[in-house]
């Protein structure tokens, strides 16, 4: 079923990885797509398995740890999990190209930006030293940083942060990626440069027609730039929506946990917040059945917590892990 | 009277450079701020990273030198004190640090932690400290079995927990609180919170609560501080500020922050550019130099001393950013 709305189609992955203490699963079944053109949020807590499949997509998972177990990631048609390794070589940087947190650790200290910049060009296109020159200021340019000639000759450190992931995006687009597939790119920054990325983001995606994949922990960030929201859990995808949809009608405990306990600048100062009980669980103890059972503060049975409830369409476009007690 | 006063602090770095490691120039971390807090009462503190909110904390707390300027304690200026005088005052002080991992020490059991205040101070006899640490662990929401692990054991939010209990150990009057949630999962910060303002209303706490998430501040605060670079250019009662800011610095900050609500997307006026540096700031107005303001030129020179503009509401007056 090549869908053509879709450019990506992720169904039932499962990622995991082998450790000295047995296998971890830290991706469990997740599925979702991504619409042409349009901006899918993933949104988690740390140790949800958010990254993981960001990794699992652009197959970048820590070797020999890391390994596909399951599932299908369909991009374009063509199946990324049994692409071999020299193709998927291809599509990196290339159709596929992803923006990582800390831009100071995911750029070259000993290299100037723009051979960092040439190298994404050259490793893809076959280009005459003054076209590479020519698409770098371009490039620069577009993510708008000033005197674009002067910063090719300078190293990541000479950089402010908000200016280092300009370059990261600068490079990540350089070769106009279908899909974009960005992990937290703001937040390591302040709320001002915050801003300007998410703006910078936004445009670059309506000039180019890319898809994108924004990773985040920030619901505020989700609300501002998402067309469509997956919100994940303990290595599953617990509720998946439009964002307005989302929003104004959360069905999963979760879900609507997470959006009562973010203090908001119209509500009551001082007032108590209400907050989700308990930690986020360890991935060693990731339970078969609904794995917020012990978070909701509702009594679950022991079919409810040891048999996975199915993920199911609620209302049009709006899936939920249909845990009968957690979902409302 | 109000429990702490701060007079004109100004925090100074030297910036060493040269074959001799002279000092070539300083870094104005704090340079120029008042405010005072009141006895049960929290002041936000907020600004973007670099602003000098973190050094301002350590200097309020005492574990830098002030390069000048006054910080009165409770009736006693403490801004010169050498470390003996200040330890009756350090049972009166203490801090919480952003990130919890790092600021518990791994080799120590969170017993051996959180007996350490009491010890340091010479308070009590060994039995009476083991009792007081079960109770502290109660009061914040932690098992007693947790007296003998090790911080690497627990979760970031009950490390948290933890360096709370230690901070609260000596029935202090005021806590510099610095990002104590910005470390942690989201839905673990509420929890955090919601401790912080339990243990205010049950201790009389007064908070000196940095973030820089502004819709945590507003909540946790009754006054909010906004700093750029090194000085405070707006403070005003948290509901006032967020409703009728009127330095140009703090709406843009006020603007910047993502809504959680799609419903509410809106045009934003994005501010362009990067803090500067502290080093060798700009003279006069600094906000209004960034934003190139046609009336910059005005503040130079200009007594930019915060002005009452109306009652509580403190803003710098200066020609370009003051709306």
């Amino acid at each position: 079923m090549s869908d053509a709305a879709s450019i990506l189609e992720v169904k039932d992955l499962v990622t995991a990885f082998d450790t000295d203490a047995g296998r971890m699963t830290a991706v469990d079944g997740v599925s979702f797509d991504v619409p042409r053109g349009k901006t899918l949020g993933i949104v988690g807590e740390s140790g949800c398995g958010k990254s993981v499949t960001a990794f699992s997509i652009t197959r970048l998972l820590p070797q020999p740890h890391g390994k596909i177990l399951g599932g299908s990631i369909r991009f374009e048609g063509r199946d990324l999990v049994t692409l071999p390794h020299d193709e998927m070589r291809k599509l990196r940087g290339n159709d596929i190209s992803m923006i990582f947190q800390e831009p100071m650790t995911a750029l070259n200290p000993v290299q100037t930006v723009g051979k960092q910049l040439a190298e994404a060009i050259l490793l893809h296109t076959e280009c005459s030293k003054t076209e590479v020159l020519a698409k770098c200021v371009e490039m620069m340019k577009k993510v708008r940083i000033p005197a674009p000639e002067q910063r090719l000759q300078e190293y990541p450190h000479q950089l402010s942060g908000g200016m280092r992931q300009r370059v990261m995006i600068a490079m990540a687009l350089i070769n106009t990626p279908k899909l974009l597939i960005a992990d937290e790119p703001t937040t390591a920054l302040d709320v001002t440069v915050q801003a300007q990325i998410l703006e910078l983001i936004k445009d670059l995606q309506s000039d180019l027609g890319m898809s994108v994949i924004l990773i985040t922990h920030d619901l505020g960030v989700i609300a501002e730039v998402c067309d469509e929201v997956a919100v994940m859990y303990a290595g599953r995808i617990v509720e998946r929506a439009s964002v307005f949809e989302l929003f104004a009608n959360p069905r999963h405990a979760y879900t609507r946990g997470l959006l009562e306990s973010i203090p908001r600048l119209d509500s009551k100062p001082k007032a108590l917040l209400k907050a989700i009980a308990g930690n986020v669980p360890s991935i060693a103890d990731f339970k078969p059945g609904c794995r917020f059972a012990d978070r909701s503060g509702k009594e679950h049975s022991a079919d409810q917590l040891n048999q996975r409830a199915a993920f199911v369409e609620v209302s049009a476009n709006h899936w939920v892990e249909n845990c009968p007690i957690c979902v409302a | 009277m109000s429990l702490l006063k701060v007079e004109n602090l100004k925090q100074h770095f030297p910036v060493r450079g040269g074959v001799l490691m002279r000092a070539v120039a300083s870094c104005k971390a704090v340079d120029g701020v008042s405010f005072e807090l009141g006895t049960g009462e929290t002041l936000g503190l907020v600004g973007e990273s670099g602003c000098g909110k973190t050094t301002l904390g350590k200097a309020i707390v005492r574990l830098l030198k002030p390069t000048d300027g006054n910080i009165i304690f409770d009736g006693a200026d403490i801004t010169h004190e050498g470390i003996r005088a200040l330890r009756p005052m350090r049972r009166h002080v203490q801090m919480i640090f952003q990130d919890p991992a790092e600021s518990l020490n791994p080799r120590h059991t969170v017993g051996d932690i959180l007996e350490e205040p009491f010890i340091v101070q010479k308070i009590g006899t060994r039995d009476e400290r083991k009792k007081w640490v079960a109770e502290l662990l109660e009061k914040v929401g932690l098992s007693a079995d947790s007296v003998d692990r090790f911080p690497f054991e627990f979760s970031g939010g009950q490390r948290q927990r933890i360096g709370i209990a230690r901070a609260i150990a000596l029935k202090p009057k005021l806590i510099v609180c610095d990002e104590p949630v910005s470390a942690l999962d989201v839905s673990v910060q509420s929890q955090v919170l919601n401790l912080l303002l339990d243990l205010q209303r049950e201790m009389g706490l007064s908070y000196l609560f940095i973030a820089h998430g502004l819709s945590v501040v507003k909540h946790m605060s009754d006054r909010v501080a906004v700093m750029y670079l090194g000085k405070i250019v707006e403070l005003a009662p948290a509901e006032e500020l967020y409703h009728n800011p009127r330095h140009a610095y703090t709406k843009a900050l006020l603007d910047a922050i993502p809504v959680p609500d799609p419903a509410r997307r809106r045009e934003r006026r994005l501010l362009q550019g990067d803090v500067p540096s502290p080093i060798n700031p700009p003279p006069g107005c600094a906000f209004g130099h960034r934003m190139k303001h046609p009336n910059w030129e005005q503040s130079v020179g200009m007594d930019l001393t915060l002005k009452e503009i109306s009652p509580g509401h403190w803003v710098q007056p200066c020609p370009c950013c003051m709306v």
